[in-house]
């Protein structure tokens, strides 16, 4: 077959439809970049000009950590979602290798009850979850947000899931090497799980860093706000006229995520996908 | 789990004396994830049941029990159905934009080479990767009625300028274009995974048989596409029902009650009105309406497997 004119326009049409999606999905994007790097004067402009009328450089930026603790925030932000991306892949790891390679009484019954536990919506709960914290004086407290989210019950299903398909002799043959159970686990089983480990981890790390509704109710206090809580009071804090401030702020707070997601795009794709796709 | 079974028998049998070294191991590892369920899952559980049973005020000290009327209070009480309405005119907008738009893009994507493939699934992913928070504080700066990029832009084919996210009738749209417009790239990369379990010479034979390419579409792809589409869908239906962030950062619900959905209506009763009771029997009504779902997709999980 060779290729004919209507081929190419084919083509011609396809990249083109390209070129518009890239628009429609960066625009956003950039006309956050641009904002952030105008004077005020320049933001309440009619008509509006994608690029600033002159480069104000860094000012709005200054402006978020100056005038707000938008450090702390991010501080906050990082500690909570690192401990809770650290406990869950512990928990989940050690959990689904339990329910994966053992054998005893109760436990698909035991199972079944952890699986049952995620169809609980977060918004039953929260509110008892919320007089819990309150009785063990957690509020305004990052141990309140990383307390909760020390297990995931998703974590344990998707690992034991991937470690059925580890062969139980390798485990096996270790033990009568000698090695102790807790050595198992450690040396064996964990080096063999990266996959599904690092699948979670992004995950669990993107969900915690985004963590909106839980760290609502349980922080009030500026000290202790965590990213998302500390942008929603942007608005309240910069009036109208600062929307390069607050763009400023929306670019640094995504700024480690994105550059995380472009130098590792394929293992971030797959892995959300992997782990978001519940059951 | 009945694979597991003879290989992990036939590890007892050989490491008999290192039974008790398992015992203790299985029971250190798992009891404090059993405890974690029992204090983090089982007890709220419960304990919501118990205080939508009650006048549960966080202002008193002291609650009484009523009965059903938390329950009755909310379905007669008329913000009740506004919110359930709200909450499902954002859900269907949603799913529909979300699982429509992904298919297509799934579709279109799918059909480019190797390379362009890559580069368009980073692009349609960037936003889903993006906080929320920050999407929504960028999408308000973008539908800004006097100085945003989108009114100006509307003005030159005479339109607007539209202040959409004080309108009562445009607010949701537009709180569902941006949803649509941060979460399709995830949609789209399950529909093309889908898609690649679609047998080639299925397409190969439709082509010999003279179908053209729509027609593939919709005696191919469609049908065979079913269990995906299915599972984007449903899971779509459970998460759009309980959306909160962005309408809390974009509008907290307004104008008026316009933008307010059900977990935003709890969330106010809870705590803006230390209403705990009559939040607790809202998330419990949220919580039936999301296990029919739940329900439903637990057992097109199970049926749908093969083709």
């Amino acid at each position: 077959m060779g290729r004919t004119g209507k081929d190419y326009v084919y083509t011609l049409l396809k990249l083109l439809l390209c070129a518009f999606l890239c628009l429609i999905m960066l625009f956003p994007f950039l006309w956050m970049v641009f904002t952030s790097f105008k004077h005020n004067w320049d933001v309440v402009q009619f008509p509006p000009r994608i690029l600033p009328q002159e480069f104000a450089g860094f000012v709005a930026y200054e402006k978020v950590f100056t005038e707000i603790p938008f450090f702390t925030f991010f501080k906050n932000s990082g500690i909570t979602a690192v401990f809770v991306t650290l406990g869950t892949l512990f928990t989940s790891s050690l959990g689904g290798y339990v329910f994966a390679k053992f054998e005893f009484r109760g436990k698909r019954a035991l199972f079944l009850m952890i699986l049952a536990t995620m169809m609980i919506p977060f918004d039953v709960i929260c509110i008892p979850l919320y007089l819990l914290v309150r009785q063990m004086g957690l509020l305004n407290n990052l141990a309140a947000l990383i307390l909760p989210g020390l297990v995931s019950a998703y974590g344990i299903f998707l690992c034991r899931q991937f470690m059925g398909g580890i062969p139980g002799a390798l485990v096996d043959a270790s033990r009568i090497d000698g090695c102790s159970e807790f050595g198992i686990y450690f040396k064996i089983i964990l080096p063999l799980s990266v996959p599904v480990l690092s699948a979670l981890a992004i995950f669990t790390f993107m969900a915690n860093w985004d963590s909106f509704l839980w760290p609502l109710i349980v922080l009030d206090d500026v000290s202790q706000k965590t990213l998302p809580l500390g942008m929603s009071m942007f608005r309240q804090t910069f009036g109208m006229a600062r929307w390069n401030v607050i763009m400023a702020g929306a670019v640094v707070s995504i700024l480690p995520v994105m550059a995380v997601f472009l130098a590792a795009q394929k293992n971030f794709i797959e892995g959300i996908t992997l782990s978001g796709m519940k059951m | 789990m009945t694979q597991a079974k003879p290989a992990a028998r036939a590890s007892a049998r050989r490491g008999n004396r290192n039974k008790p070294a398992q015992k203790v191991f299985i029971v250190v590892a798992l009891a404090p994830i059993v405890l974690y369920f029992l204090v983090f899952s089982v007890y709220p559980v419960l304990s919501a049941l118990y205080i939508s049973f009650h006048d549960w005020s966080l202002m008193e000290r002291e609650h009484t029990f009523i009965g059903l009327e938390n329950y009755a209070w909310a379905f007669s009480d008329p913000s009740f159905y506004t919110v359930v309405r709200n909450t499902l005119l954002f859900a269907v907008l949603n799913v529909l934009g979300q699982t429509v738009m992904g298919l297509l893009l799934a579709v279109f994507v799918g059909s480019l080479p190797k390379r362009l493939v890559t580069w368009m699934r980073v692009v349609l992913f960037t936003p889903v990767v993006t906080s929320m928070v920050a999407v929504s504080l960028m999408f308000v700066w973008l539908y800004q009625p006097s100085f945003g990029i989108i009114n100006y832009l509307l003005g030159f084919v005479g339109l607007g300028p539209f202040d959409f996210l004080q309108s009562e009738t445009q607010v949701i749209p537009a709180i569902v274009l941006m949803t649509v417009w941060k979460n399709v790239g995830y949609t789209m990369v399950i529909f093309i995974a889908g898609l690649t379990t679609i047998p080639r010479d299925l397409y190969e034979a439709a082509e010999i048989d003279g179908a053209n390419r729509l027609a593939q579409f919709w005696r191919i792809t469609l049908p065979l596409l079913k269990p995906t589409i299915m599972f984007v869908t449903i899971t779509s239906v459970i998460s759009s029902l309980q959306v909160f962030t962005q309408i809390y950062t974009m509008t907290k619900g307004g104008p008026g009650l316009s933008s307010r959905t059900i977990v935003v209506h709890i969330y106010e009763t809870a705590f803006k009105f230390f209403e705990m009771g009559r939040a607790t029997s809202l998330a419990f009504i949220l919580f039936v309406i999301i296990m029919v779902f739940t329900m439903l997709q637990l057992r097109l999980m199970r049926s749908d497997i093969q083709y």
